[in-house]
């Protein structure tokens, strides 16, 4: 497995590096270091001396991809690209366009997107099997047929409305959360409570209907048959057995999601006022801060790489007839 | 630095050559405010910045409030600066504005608040709603929220709703000192020129794009259809008969009517596209406008809307609808046919205004702000004129003949002069909108005892709701479980082994 392991580090890199040049190529066929340095320095009254100065200081006076002034070595190495996707790989992001340190923001800003990340990712594993289980227990019956409609429904509606419905109803009319904010520390629990719910409530739907397929076709294989012949009830067959020999096909979609939890909600973040990593991507865009783009697309690469490696190893817990080779 | 001369410690002069009245307006900018120059040569000693320590994000001033926390991505507050200087709460006010509330704390130390916390709410609707639940001391009114805070009477006042009354809100109304225009690019062969038929086919798009319906539509009635390039409140602004657009209005009846399409018509044929058509194709005219869409919804309404306008005269609109930065480069290049941009007044002067359609300001050629690059001699020598006298009648005299210039010649469809509603609670003190200084937060006060009373009252929990949920659910899941317990003491059908 260690072999598989540097094998899949290895590939890390040019993939890395593609995702880099892309993000650097598309950015830059959109804003130009100009137009960068008009946002920053506003639109009004802005003289080519100003946009010049800027550019110097952050290091974008230099060409794109070739420095035709530079021989050798250096006609590579003297360009923007160059210079700022580099220290990408020592995972050192610099400072961001507006002069913050990204990486100190990304440790500031990762905690209000895990606070919530992390309770709707279990709490909403732990509904979503209960529920796809009962449906499967109650399988063919009135009860299933209901459980699944229901899952359609819940299905089919827009998580604009969750989150609205979810504001008024429980902020406005029943007020007992606040309707959007975050403060930190131990504050930060009624905050967060309602986009949770929130979030867990709309992906009731989709996760629960998945599962039942998943727990439906495990019930229909041989060592069921066997296990309810020996006389176990169908809690026990349900839970021991069916539940266990799932896992494998529900692992694969949530070990890969892991890592990335922390890059947050962008739809959740902005309506519920979370200073998260989620509003922190938007708000660079729309600043046309590339730095911070550039950092947060590389790192959001990086964590999806490492988890659909962790989603190998669990594979191999899951079911010891895996080897990774 | 010369010109510049220190009295004492907290006093100098500036001399400035010849006459320049926009000084004192330059003065009173962010950028004038003083800042104690060890701050400075704190924030420049190495490593500050990779230590996010900069003067932009923790400043130091002489101001009434102090930054205390600094998070624009979530919270800013201001504490009182227990060093400030000292400054009263004006003693005096006219009559008027003594009778609006507006000198409700004379010759009070400012500020008259201890702390103000500012709050990031990126979504209108959470924002609106906090505001009625009392946690926010003041709004604006957005689109969402229109309907609900604000009527407007049959002689199109704004006035608060019923609901807003009952609340105790104070509704405060505000002409913004901007204009958003169309522009035609004068440089253009087909809209641009000085001849009679480029200007007749601009004076014609004038009157078929409607901008009092424009308001009506997309800006619930919040603005005024502008006469010229100056907007209400600045000096040079007239009102009534003598501020009407003769190339678009008419005076009748005491008040300006919209000239009819006809009109707009018959200048289409006097240009020589009869009915829209461009003899030399046969066909519809085809123009271009140019304009930056963000994608959403809106966008396309109003671009449609824009369409339906040139196609009442005939004319079909090809839209160019692209990215800011792109806009912006055709802007810089000239390659714009027809487009939509507006201006924000830097300070109170029409100076501040006139200028974009001062010829030397011309954007292709100059890099200025003038982005239609009008260039009409005439208007350029009263501009000079006018720009550094002081507001007295010749320089009235002089602001009109440049207005009556770029009516006539249209280089700009004159569109909205925008106004603003804002709405504050009960217990924020009245205080004067002021539309171009920013701090004004100093004169500020609040009944903080009637905040917490009302704000406890409008927000106690609703907790019988939820008891009646769970007995609901309980008794929904009451099939479940006769259906699990029946199903236990079942047989197991010959199918499931």
């Amino acid at each position: 497995m260690t072999g598989y392991l540097i094998r899949r580090i290895l590939y890390m890199i040019p993939i890395l590096m593609g995702i880099n040049i892309l993000t650097f190529a598309l950015f830059f066929m959109v804003n130009s270091p100009d137009d960068m340095a008009r946002m920053q320095l506003g639109q009004k009254h802005v003289s080519q001396t100003a946009i010049d100065k800027w550019k110097l200081q952050r290091g974008y006076d230099l060409p794109l991809f070739y420095n035709e002034k530079k021989v050798g070595l250096s006609s590579i190495t003297q360009t923007l690209f160059f210079q700022k996707s580099v220290r990408l790989f020592a995972f050192d992001f610099g400072v961001s366009d507006a002069g913050r340190d990204i990486s100190y923001d990304i440790s500031q800003r990762m905690w209000p997107s895990l606070s919530i990340a992390v309770p709707v990712l279990i709490l909403g594993l732990f509904v979503n099997i209960v529920f796809a289980m009962m449906m499967a227990f109650f399988r063919s019956s009135y009860l299933d047929l209901s459980g699944v409609v229901f899952c359609i429904i819940l299905m089919s509606v827009s998580t604009m409305f969750y989150i609205i419905g979810g504001q008024y109803l429980f902020g406005k009319v029943l007020k007992l959360v606040p309707i959007s904010g975050y403060e930190h520390g131990v504050d930060s629990i009624k905050f967060v409570i309602l986009p949770i719910l929130v979030a867990v409530i709309s992906g009731i739907g989709a996760g629960s209907r998945w599962y039942r397929t998943l727990f439906l076709e495990e019930m229909n294989k041989d060592y069921v048959k066997t296990a309810r012949a020996k006389g176990l009830s169908e809690v026990r067959v349900l839970f021991h057995h069916v539940l266990k020999n799932a896992m494998l096909p529900i692992l694969t979609g949530i070990v890969v999601i892991i890592p990335s939890l922390f890059m947050g909600s962008l739809v959740l973040e902005s309506f519920f006022g979370v200073p998260g990593l989620g509003s922190y991507i938007i708000d660079a865009i729309q600043q046309q801060d590339f730095a911070i783009v550039r950092a947060m697309v590389f790192l959001g690469s990086v964590l999806y790489i490492i988890g659909l490696m962790l989603t190998d190893i669990s594979y191999t817990i899951a079911d010891p007839r895996v080897r990774l080779s | 630095m010369q010109g510049v001369k220190k009295i004492d410690d907290y006093t100098f002069t500036i001399t400035i050559k010849g006459l320049y009245p926009q000084f004192n307006y330059w003065l009173a900018m962010p950028f004038f405010a003083p800042i104690p120059w060890e701050a400075e040569r704190f924030y420049a000693e190495p490593d500050m910045d990779d230590r996010n320590l900069g003067l932009g994000w923790y400043p130091v001033g002489t101001g009434p409030f102090m930054l205390s926390e600094n998070n624009p991505n979530s919270q800013m507050v201001l504490d009182k600066n227990p060093h400030f200087h000292g400054e009263p709460f004006p003693a005096s006010s006219t009559k008027e504005d003594k009778d609006s509330g507006f000198l409700h704390h004379p010759k009070q130390s400012l500020p008259l608040i201890n702390k103000a916390i500012y709050t990031l709410e990126k979504e209108a609707i959470p924002r609106w709603s906090k505001f009625l639940q009392g946690y926010y001391d003041l709004s604006g009114v957005s689109a969402d929220s229109f309907d609900q805070a604000i009527h407007i009477t049959p002689d199109g006042e704004a006035m608060l709703t019923p609901e807003m009354k009952e609340k105790g809100l104070r509704l405060t109304q505000m002409t913004d000192p901007s204009i958003f225009y169309m522009g035609f690019n004068m440089l253009d062969k087909v809209v641009g020129g000085k001849s009679d038929r480029a200007r007749k086919l601009r004076q014609a798009i004038a009157i078929a794009v409607n901008y009092d319906e424009n308001i009506a539509i997309f800006f619930n009635g919040r603005g005024l259809p502008a006469q010229g390039p100056i907007p209400p409140g600045i000096f040079g602004y007239l009102e009534g008969k003598v501020g009407v657009n003769p190339y678009v209005y008419q005076w009748q009846d005491n008040k300006r009517v919209r000239r009819s399409i006809k009109d707009a018509k018959r200048l289409m044929k006097q240009a020589g596209y009869p009915n829209g058509r461009d003899p030399k194709t046969g066909h519809a005219l085809i123009l271009n406008y140019d304009v930056p869409a963000t994608g959403g919804p809106d966008d396309k309404a109003q671009l449609n809307w824009m369409r339906k306008q040139f196609a009442r005269i005939g004319i079909s609109l090809n839209i160019r609808a692209t990215q800011y930065n792109r806009f912006q480069e055709k802007m810089r290049s000239g390659n714009a046919q027809i487009f939509t941009w507006g201006w924000n007044a830097d300070y109170p002067d029409p100076e501040n205004f006139l200028f974009l359609l001062y010829g030397p300001n011309g954007k292709v050629k100059h890099g200025g702000e003038n982005a239609a690059n009008f260039n009409n001699p005439e208007y350029d020598r009263l501009f000079d004129l006018m720009k550094n006298r002081p507001n007295d009648d010749e320089r009235q005299q002089i602001i009109n003949k440049m207005v009556n210039i770029a009516r006539h010649d249209s280089p700009w469809v004159f569109g909205i002069n925008t106004q603003s509603l804002s709405l504050s609670q009960q217990w924020v003190a009245p205080f004067k909108p002021n539309t171009i200084s920013q701090s004004t937060l100093k004169y500020m006060a609040i009944d903080v005892p009637l905040r917490n009373q009302l704000r406890t009252k409008w927000n106690s929990p609703l907790i019988w709701p939820i008891a009646l949920f769970v007995v609901a659910l309980g008794l929904l899941l009451l099939p479940f479980l006769f259906a699990y317990f029946r199903r236990l003491k079942q047989q197991a059908p010959r199918s499931m082994l």
